[in-house]
């Protein structure tokens, strides 16, 4: 019995020397490969990383998977709302809060409104808040102070203002200014820690007053409701599912809502962030991944041709191999080797171009940069896959040589 | 190992017909040879005498259209193209005119070419390769390439090379075709040499130079020999 692995490996090492001495051939299969790998490996690592930097900036603020937000008014995800809003009040937080995997919880009132610093106006979000809105949002003051419990019961004129607000009204020095916000002037003792933006939401564009004096003094609502509440739960003892259908049969209950009747609420969870924040971002890594798939075909194509003008190249040393004992087979796997030789070395290649590449462009946009190792992997075994198709026809021509055309 | 009086090649009635269109060319009729172990035949004929068909068949490259073709008791006309293919491998070495070295490959590399198609390279056949060289006075050069040679130097290695895998027959197509007289002497000594050490040797030429020195001539002219 013949020692098949060896003649194997023989046949791949006389492959692989060929390989060596068909460098420019090489070379033009390999790049034109290495291209499609390279761009489809970038764009798939900047949408994840994209992606993975939202799920972190959500999560810096305490909206991991152990968090929600019950906002007033039903209807669809981050849509207007379609049902009464004026319904979630106080009432309902303090019903909230007493159940057991509640761990903490801020509520709030909010609306857009005009700030001024006495010369220029500009629009921002003024939200009202309770003195669990750091802990609750993992959101800190970096200069100045929070509200105390005295400005909150007293209903004080004080406000803690975004980065945004402070560089655009203030250059930067904030502190112990004036704002007047709504016709109502406040005195800024805090500037909120710098977080940046998920997408094109500025997080730093906005203001916070003491909920008691928003909705006594500021947004002037009839009755005292309140437009979300945000809860931090025990994520070990129970399940989320469990936590959303007790929550909605509460306030349904509380308000009132008959069998068939919409929710006047809505809960979000990070996950519908995400997704809401990354929408765009995934259609154009989708639309691009599918021309960088287009691109490998036509690269493999091209692998094909460059392929058949090698063998034509090589048809002497072909018949050579045959008339010294190669069979077909012999001669198909040997070409089979090099197209999957190719494969491998444009993958890798692409692969490491690619997250060279998305590596510069995330350092540039100051985006999260997403090493993905098992697309990598998928996309080299699907491309040794497909090299097979790739090398099974120029191959199968080259074994069709017939070795009598050493002899005249 | 086959009886001494069992001839290493035996052609019986061998036809190739070559068909185009309508017309049939009878390229080779009704031809029979018997070459014994250790003899030195050389065939010689003109061109379009049917000396090539003869080769590419005797060296399995090509099958006859019809009649029975027995190489070292092996009945080859009717074998797949992969049992042919290891019969070249195992039984038959080749030494051309042009010397057919692979160009990039070194001397050693080119001798081991039959080797990665029988059990892939070994330890022995390196040493195997390089005795051989050896004998031929190329031990020197085992790791230069076909262009640093001269063409005696390549035909020595392409002589090598057929005898790597120890085959039952050396078919030698016009082996000094390509070289000048002197040269042409030596590899021809070098055939002679290895005839005495009991090796089967067929060489198809047209030169009479190179047909003397064999022990037994065969003419073939319009596809059959000629007494």
């Amino acid at each position: 019995m013949v020692n098949l692995s060896n003649r194997y490996y023989s046949i791949f090492k006389e492959a692989l020397s060929e390989i060596l001495n068909s460098r420019i051939y090489f070379f033009f299969m390999v790049i034109s490969l290495f291209v499609g790998i390279a761009s489809m490996v970038t764009v798939y690592s900047l949408g994840k990383g994209f992606e993975i930097q939202v799920i972190k900036q959500l999560e810096s603020f305490n909206f991991g998977s152990n968090a929600f937000l019950i906002l007033a008014g039903g209807g669809k995800f981050f849509g207007p709302s379609t049902t009464r809003s004026d319904t979630l009040v106080l009432g309902d937080v303090e019903v909230l809060k007493r159940l057991y995997f509640v761990k903490k919880l801020d509520y709030f009132q909010r609306a857009f409104m005009e700030v001024s610093n006495g010369k220029d106006v500009r629009t921002t979000m003024v939200f009202g808040v309770t003195l669990n809105y750091p802990d609750v949002n993992n959101w800190h003051v970096s200069r100045g102070r929070f509200f105390s419990k005295a400005d909150i019961d007293s209903k004080a004129k004080v406000c803690v203002v975004g980065t945004a607000i402070e560089d655009e009204l203030y250059g930067g020095n904030a502190l112990g200014k004036v704002i007047k916000i709504n016709g109502i002037y406040f005195t800024i003792i805090g500037v909120l820690e710098r977080k940046g933006a998920i997408g094109s939401f500025r997080l730093d564009d906005r203001v916070l007053i003491p909920i008691t004096t928003a909705n006594t003094r500021v947004f002037n609502r009839n009755k005292a409701y309140l437009d979300g509440v945000k809860i931090i739960f025990d994520d070990r003892i129970v399940d989320f599912d469990v936590i959303k259908s007790l929550v909605t049969k509460i306030l349904r209950e509380r308000h009132k809502l008959q069998e068939g009747e919409p929710d006047d609420f809505r809960i979000i969870t990070p996950d519908q962030i995400v997704a809401f924040r990354t929408a765009v971002s995934r259609v154009i890594t989708g639309f691009l991944l599918v021309i960088s798939l287009v691109t490998i075909v036509v690269g493999g194509v091209v692998v094909v041709n460059i392929m058949y003008a090698n063998i034509e190249d090589k048809m002497k040393v072909i018949a050579i191999r045959m008339a010294v004992g190669a069979s077909s087979k012999d001669i198909f796997l040997h070409y089979l080797f090099i197209v999957i030789v190719v494969a491998l070395i444009s993958g890798i290649t692409g692969i490491l171009g690619g997250f060279i590449l998305s590596a510069l462009i995330s350092r540039f946009a100051s985006l999260y940069f997403y090493v993905p190792i098992n697309f990598s992997i998928l996309v080299l075994v699907g491309l040794l896959l497909v090299s097979f198709f790739f090398g099974v026809f120029p191959a199968r021509k080259a074994s069709s040589i017939p070795p009598g055309v050493l002899i005249r | 190992m086959v009886d001494i009086k069992e001839p290493v090649i035996k052609l019986r009635d061998i036809r190739k017909v070559y068909r185009i269109g309508e017309e049939e060319y009878e390229i080779l009729k009704s031809i029979n040879l018997d070459v014994y172990k250790g003899d030195f035949v050389a065939i010689m004929g003109a061109s379009g005498s049917g000396k090539t068909t003869l080769l590419n068949i005797l060296g399995c490259l090509d099958r006859p259209t019809s009649g029975s073709y027995i190489l070292d008791g092996v009945e080859v006309t009717k074998l797949s193209e992969r049992e042919l293919a290891s019969i070249r491998n195992q039984k038959i070495g080749f030494v051309f005119q042009e010397f057919h070295l692979i160009p990039w490959a070194t001397v050693l590399e080119n001798v081991l070419l039959p080797t990665v198609y029988a059990d892939g390279i070994t330890k022995e056949k390196i040493d195997k390769a390089i005795y051989l060289l050896n004998r031929l006075n190329m031990g020197e050069r085992i790791n230069f390439r076909p262009n640093e040679l001269s063409g005696g130097q390549r035909q020595r290695v392409a002589i090598v090379r057929a005898l790597i895998n120890d085959p039952a027959i050396i078919l030698a197509d016009e082996p000094t075709g390509a070289l000048d007289s002197k040269t042409s002497e030596e590899v021809m000594e070098i055939f002679g040499m290895l005839n005495e050490e009991g090796r089967t040797i067929v060489v198809v030429t047209h030169d009479m130079n190179v047909a003397s020195k064999a022990k037994l001539i065969k003419h073939i002219r319009d596809g059959k020999f000629i007494e």
